[in-house]
């Protein structure tokens, strides 16, 4: 599945993995990405990547995915990473219920730090230790529901919706970015009608938006 | 916290875990105070003074991030938070420990690391997006086996790096750190009013839903929602550089590219002289230390010389006063013969004495027979008269 075709996308969409430490962010990564998963793995310092190639209806999509550290300290630092992320998931434990109470901070972290219009996700992962359940699945979908996120359970273990749920964000992160290309070239056409002077204001600051995203 | 776990590891694996605790415990109270705390604000200071740092030293690369939108913090923090451990191959981490527990500093942690991205800028410079860079430094960092190589380079190359130098940006910085993590707190208090922005981001993307279905609604919606589309605005263009690019090739854009082209020409111009002025400063610490030793030798030499001198000095001392003692030893023979000639003298005087008497005794003996015989004589011839 995992197209190794470098350069070749159409969209690079930045997806940051967030939660409590120790929840398997990095698994879920790493299952995603290379389709492994490791029981010893060591905590994540700082960040790490991995990017998957994917095709999002028709166009080639390259995912970059950033793995954060979860512990509650990092987060001065880990805040900086969700800059440019159009999508987040969201993981917590089922089988720790601190983790899914600590959804709530998790939410405010992004609402502060991250961009607004950001693609939340949330994610009940270790759905292979049902036996040790401690957060049920209607209490996942009911908060996820009251904050409007989108929720599934996964399970980096047994790769349970693991693919299904970053082709989950990564659908609705380009529908809204296809969107948003689309009324930005209805604006370009409006732009060339004249007498409306907004319109040529619009043009402007994103051709100007643009610039400052490249000399960053 | 997660990065103490990794040297306390590597601390576990070397000795006994009581040892490996009070050894954790030094490390952490002296080398790193400040770093490991709720608010990690001596580890942010130093991701700072890293970077400002790496400005100086390697404008280039940082540019070149800075085009990324990599922040070199992203890089570093895990590498001064775990010391290089799991950072670093085995060896590579230990001989770097050595250094840091000989010093008894984190200044190690600035060269090691100012080293690290000396050693793999050029591969870095040639990277194209953020995740790239990162990974290709991670997996650079990973396989820097040449210890060696990586301890001198830190060590020699960057001994402009001092404790003093880095207190005094980490003064400069600290101020900042402490106003963001004051931020952050009074950020979390106010998280209500952060709250009714999320509900606000929420209905405007239920009524976005709507749109959908609505196109006429559309444009109405849009400018009235602009501002707050001037993120995803700013990542349209990003993602659609690559169609938009070239459409305007305007004179302006020339010029643009040619001043950010003698910009980055006049920034490396600046590395290189500072490059230059580091190894100068290297060289003539190097030469002074040889001249020291040359010097240091010179005066042993010196020291030397007189030594030899003062023992020759004590040895014709020596002489003399044995020459004084023989002096009077044969004074003293002298005197002995002397005593010797006048004892043979009184013995020979003694012996004539002797003889004398004993040839007088007789003598005398005789007399007094003759005396007594006279009398004798004279008594016999009263008696026989």
């Amino acid at each position: 599945m995992a197209h190794r075709v470098d350069h070749e996308y159409e969209y690079l969409f930045k997806i940051v993995l967030i939660g409590d430490s120790g929840v398997g962010k990095s698994n879920i990564l790493s299952r995603y990405t290379r389709n492994e998963f490791c029981l010893e793995s060591k905590s994540t310092i700082g960040v790490e990547f991995a990017t998957r190639t994917l095709q999002v209806e028709g166009k080639a999509v390259k995912a970059q995915i950033w793995d954060t550290a979860g512990q509650e300290r990092y987060r001065a630092i880990t805040s900086a990473y969700y800059r440019g992320a159009v999508g987040a998931i969201l993981v917590y434990d089922i089988t720790k219920r601190q983790t899914f109470d600590n959804v709530q901070r998790w939410l405010r972290e992004l609402r502060n730090h991250a961009d607004s219009n950001i693609v939340l996700m949330m994610a009940g992962n270790k759905s292979d230790l049902n036996h040790l359940r401690a957060v049920s699945e209607q209490d996942g979908q009911a908060l996820a529901e009251k904050e409007g996120l989108s929720f599934l359970e996964t399970s980096a273990l047994d790769a349970t919706n693991i693919q299904k749920a970053f082709q989950t964000i990564l659908t609705e992160v380009y529908h809204i970015v296809s969107k948003k290309a689309l009324a930005a070239q209805e604006a370009k056409a409006n732009a060339s009608i004249p007498g409306q002077g907004t319109t040529i204001n619009v043009a402007e600051t994103s051709g100007n938006t643009k610039k400052g995203c490249c000399s960053t | 916290m997660q990065a103490m776990n990794f040297f306390a590891g590597l601390l576990l694996l070397l000795m006994p875990e009581e040892n490996a605790f009070w050894t954790l415990v030094g490390i952490i109270d002296d080398y790193f105070d400040g770093y490991y705390t709720e608010e990690m604000i001596e580890s942010q200071v130093d991701q700072l003074v890293f970077e400002e740092l790496m400005r100086e030293r390697f404008p280039r690369l940082v540019n070149h991030l800075d085009y990324l939108g990599v922040q070199v913090e992203w890089i570093s923090t895990p590498w001064f938070l775990s010391i290089f451990v799991n950072i670093l191959p085995w060896e590579s981490v230990l001989r770097i420990w050595d250094v840091i527990l000989f010093e008894g500093s984190r200044v190690m942690l600035f060269r090691t690391a100012l080293a690290l991205m000396e050693l793999h800028a050029p591969a870095i410079v040639t990277t194209k997006d953020a995740a790239d860079a990162i990974t290709l430094l991670q997996s650079l960092a990973g396989s820097t086996f040449d210890s060696s190589q990586l301890v001198l380079t830190a060590c020699m190359g960057f001994l402009a790096v001092t404790d003093d130098k880095l207190n005094k940006l980490r003064e400069k910085h600290r101020q900042t750190v402490l106003m963001i993590v004051g931020e952050r707190a009074k950020g979390s208090q106010v998280s209500e009013d952060s709250k009714r922005i999320a509900s606000k981001l929420y209905s405007f993307k239920q009524n976005r839903g709507q749109d959908e279905t609505d196109p006429a609604d559309d444009d109405r919606n849009m400018f009235k929602l602009e501002p707050r589309f001037s993120g995803l605005d700013e990542l349209l263009c990003s993602l659609n550089s690559d169609l938009e690019v070239g459409t305007f090739p305007s004179l302006q854009d020339q010029v643009d590219r040619m001043k950010i082209e003698l910009c980055t020409l006049l920034e490396e111009k600046r590395a290189a002289v500072l490059r230059a002025e580091e190894l100068e400063i290297a060289l003539t610490e190097l030469a002074k230390e040889d001249n020291r030793q040359e010097l240091n030798a010179k005066l042993y030499i010196e020291q030397l010389v007189q030594e030899v001198a003062d023992l020759h000095q004590a040895l014709a001392v020596k002489k003399e006063q044995e020459a004084a003692v023989v002096k009077v030893l044969v004074h003293l023979e002298q005197e002995q013969k002397v005593l010797e000639v006048a004892r043979r003298n009184a013995e020979k005087e003694a012996a004539a004495l002797r003889e004398a008497n004993s040839v007088l005794q007789p003598r005398m003996k005789a007399n007094d027979n003759n005396t007594i015989t006279v009398f004798i004589f004279a008594t016999g011839a009263n008696v026989s008269r």
